[in-house]
């Protein structure tokens, strides 16, 4: 009280100088907020004709932190809850659709959090893929939807369709340990009260998660808006998705003899129809969140069982022998989102595009149509069975082609102690897989599809964060011995018996040599694509570019003109395990695309488990074949019409979310009203000053020099 | 600038300036003439030239008014209407909103 009102203000302003001098000091705005890091957002997709997933307001949705551990935490959220708008803090257990919808429709919820450290359980199951994965695509094209599994709903039993519905609320999954053990703090050291109303008279933790989408509606509405670009709105608001396809086959084909020691094999100029046996795998799945896909049964181990497959293949057939039939091996990109990679390819092949445009002056592999096809044979979710389990092959067709080429794939398979059950062909009903795109096209492609599950899946993390390497039950073995219960060994037994049953299928003899598939390279294969995609098979391949980093790949097939490190690294892989070497140095190992287009050059490490191995160039017929959908290609295309994909992903300016305190709402009122207050005053004082301008201000200026300063010195104004 | 101390035949030209210059599509200038010259036109000491000017504060008063009216139904059908009007609502539109329909 005895401080005067001047010393209390100067008082003031030196503890702010000290404070902005200090050199530790921060920003206000880092000692106001803790930027959560390594968050994973949901972002918004659409189709033809509808959107989904979630996006908050422009500016970012704000909440008050609440943590739903069990049914009562929900349940107090929504009837007692008097501070909200609150942000759901959920694990992963309790994560479910009817939670999401409970908030949804209570309105007092303004965005959801998923934490989970790893050292949390894993929920039983978990994932938000509709029960009929790709629903209304594929066959259901031909004979309207198929999906039904016996009695039971759906090839995906635990599919809650969270994917496909579109929240009204951002939704985030935070996975730092840190970051969750603050907010539990947090939480518990201010939101946590015995009565609701308590939480109006506290400062509250409280989360913003900025996650604001520019596309809405559908893809038909953001396509459009695409090209009504003005001088002010000049961003895009959604690509579509899609990404390239990776392809092969065993022996090159071209239009041109190459000549000039250039054909390492004896390439092939025509086919019969039903020559080329087809191996396909898809090289994509998806998940809530952005950045965090795993796919190890979804998509990986059928990725590197193919690899190792080709590899093993081409080890099988030596170089100069040449038969009528070629194998072509598939890769295919955004089969998640209505088969995508393979209805492109199937468009192609009826344009008689596939695999490039036909240019007489150019040597170049000739089209491949649907009729050239033989036996088709996918590989979908494999892992390792119980003890004894057989894998089962899923099929449509009845045809003697068919049943041979099971025979002898269950014949080569006994005996590496891979059980195949041949699941007869129940009406119209296959397993979700890329085979249906082809055979919606061409009912009597011989075709099958290699899975785990008889009937519905047995991954219970379909499409989820969690079908990660535990789901595979991996353990690298690092060059060491490689287990022979592991599913390393298993999968590579898996790539030796379809290996040998192609290798029958294209000699028309039974394979009595003894090579078989790697374990070790298999070993590897899933280390890279499970763990580091900067592995030493990645880095030969790629020969020490940097692509790549120490982390697990993810599986999100992302937008068509961003080419996604799974593709490439795909390709190179395949290249480096099947090209062959060529006697060209490094600034001749380059693609001649004027004059060659039957085959790639690239330039790796010799091999494959040693990137700091002698480089040389490798000739090879590995190459990549768009997968952007045919919806985006055909000019004037219904987009409503559901004929192919229309998934675009929204654009997004920024994906962050960050905790702060949040003043109790008094004291927002308080400082709202001072605001104004301060406001008044000022306007009054300068009404006032204003009115009385000639006392206040230098009175004879007027009659004196009007330009001179009104302080000359110091003296002047203190007198 | 003090339009008292501004000699009437310039306060009819600005006036007139302003007047004319507002047909331009330019109703804010009809706006500003209408409040700027109002006290000039009809409660200052009468003058030769206010007669005229009365006219011109009169006119761009009026003009103003009906813009203001016009502009005020077209905001409000645009934003209730935009959305039912489809791809034309786009196409007309400057400014798309980001993330809704």
């Amino acid at each position: 009280m005895n401080m005067g009102f001047s010393q209390i203000v100067s008082y003031f302003l030196l503890v702010l100088l000290l404070y902005s001098c200090n050199g530790e000091s921060q920003r206000l705005r880092y000692q106001m907020y803790e930027d959560i890091e390594g968050a994973y957002a949901c972002f918004r997709r659409l189709n033809g004709t509808h959107q989904f997933g979630c996006s908050s307001s422009r500016s970012g949705n704000v909440g008050v932190v609440h943590i739903i551990e069990n049914q009562a935490d929900s349940d107090w959220l929504v009837s007692n809850g008097l501070a909200g708008p609150y942000v759901a803090v959920v694990h992963p257990s309790m994560f479910t659709r009817s939670l999401l919808l409970t908030l949804q429709s209570s309105g007092k919820v303004n965005g959801v959090v998923m934490i989970n450290n790893s050292s949390a359980e894993k929920p039983l199951h978990f994932s938000h893929e509709d029960t009929c994965p790709n629903r209304y695509s594929g066959l259901s094209q031909l004979y309207g939807q198929t999906c039904s599994v016996g009695e039971k709903s759906g090839w995906n039993p635990h599919g809650t369709s969270v994917l496909l519905m579109d929240w009204k609320f951002p939704i985030f999954y935070v996975t730092d340990k840190s970051h969750i053990d603050h907010l539990y703090k947090c939480y518990q050291k201010h939101n946590a009260v015995a009565h609701p109303g308590e939480q109006l008279e506290r400062a509250l933790c409280a989360l913003e998660l900025k996650s604001h989408m520019y596309a809405a509606v559908n893809s038909k509405k953001c396509m459009k808006r695409n090209n009504y670009q003005t001088l002010f709105s000049q961003v895009n608001s959604c690509d579509p998705l899609g990404g390239r396809n990776v392809w092969q086959t065993l022996f090159p084909r071209s239009t041109h003899q190459l000549g000039n020691g250039l054909d390492q094999r004896s390439s092939k100029q025509t086919e019969a129809n039903g020559s080329i046996a087809v191996l396909a795998a898809r090289m994509d799945s998806t998940s809530m969140f952005d950045g965090l896909v795993p796919a190890s049964i979804g998509a990986v181990s059928g990725i590197v069982t193919l690899i190792s497959t080709a590899q093993l293949l081409f080890r099988m057939i030596p170089q100069q022998e040449n038969y009528d039939k070629n194998v072509l091996f598939l890769l295919l990109a955004g089969e998640s989102y209505d088969y995508i990679g393979s209805s492109r390819i199937v468009f192609d092949m009826k344009q008689g595009t596939f695999p490039v445009k036909p240019d007489p002056s150019v040597a170049q592999p000739p089209p491949i149509g649907l009729q050239h096809i033989g036996p088709f044979i996918e590989l979908s979710q494999l892992k390792k069975p119980a003890d004894g389990q057989p894998l089962y092959v899923h099929r449509l067709e009845d045809s003697s082609e068919v049943k041979n080429f099971i025979k002898i794939l269950q014949r080569n398979g006994n005996g590496l102690g891979v059980p195949i059950s041949d699941k007869l062909p129940a009406s119209r009903n296959l397993p979700p897989a890329s085979l249906q795109t082809f055979l919606a096209e061409r009912p009597d492609i011989p075709g099958l599809v290699l899975t785990e599950h008889a009937a519905q899946y047995s991954n219970n993390y379909y499409h989820s964060v969690f079908d990660d390497t535990a789901s595979l039950n991996y353990i690298y073995a690092n060059k060491s011995e490689v287990p022979n219960d592991s599913i390393q060994a298993y999968l590579a037994n898996v790539s030796t018996t379809i290996a040998h049953s192609l290798y029958e299928h294209v000699t028309n003899k039974e394979y009595l040599g003894s090579l078989t598939a790697d374990k070790n390279l298999m070993d590897e294969l899933l280390h890279c694509y499970l763990e580091q995609n900067n592995c030493s098979l990645f880095q030969s391949a790629v020969a020490g570019s940097s692509e790549g980093e120490e982390k697990p790949l993810s599986y999100y097939v992302g937008v068509s003109h961003v080419y996604s490190l799974v593709s490439i690294l795909t390709g190179a892989a395949m290249a480096l395990l099947t090209g062959s070497p060529t006697k060209f140095n490094e600034t001749d190992c380059h693609n001649n695309a004027s004059t060659d287009q039957v085959y790639q050059y690239i330039w790796v490490s010799s091999q494959w488990n040693n990137s700091s191995s002698p480089k040389v160039c490798l000739q090879t017929t590995m190459n990549f074949s768009s997968a952007v959908s045919p919806a985006f290609i055909i000019d004037g295309y219904d987009m409503a019409s559901g004929k192919y994909s229309t998934w675009t992903e929204s654009v997004w300016p920024e994906l962050t979310a960050r905790m702060f305190l949040k003043p109790p709402f008094y004291q927002e009122v308080i400082t709202l009203v001072l605001g104004i207050v301060v406001l008044g005053l000022s306007f009054a004082g300068v009404f006032y000053i204003n009115g009385r301008k000639e006392i206040l201000f230098s009175p004879g200026a007027s009659t004196e020099d009007e330009r001179a300063p009104l302080i000359r010195t110091n003296d002047q104004v203190f007198c | 600038m003090d339009l008292t101390k501004v000699r009437n035949e310039r306060k009819l030209e600005i006036c007139r300036l302003y007047a004319r210059a507002g047909w331009a599509f330019l109703p804010l200038l009809w706006a500003v003439n209408f409040v700027w010259f109002y006290k000039a036109a009809f409660t200052a000491d009468p003058y030769p030239e206010q007669k005229e000017i009365k006219r011109y504060v009169l006119l761009s008063g009026v003009g103003a008014l009906l813009w203001i009216i016009a502009l005020t139904i077209w905001i409000v059908l645009y934003q209730t209407h935009r959305i039912e009007w489809g791809d034309w609502g786009e196409s007309i539109s400057f400014i798309i909103p980001t993330g809704s329909p």
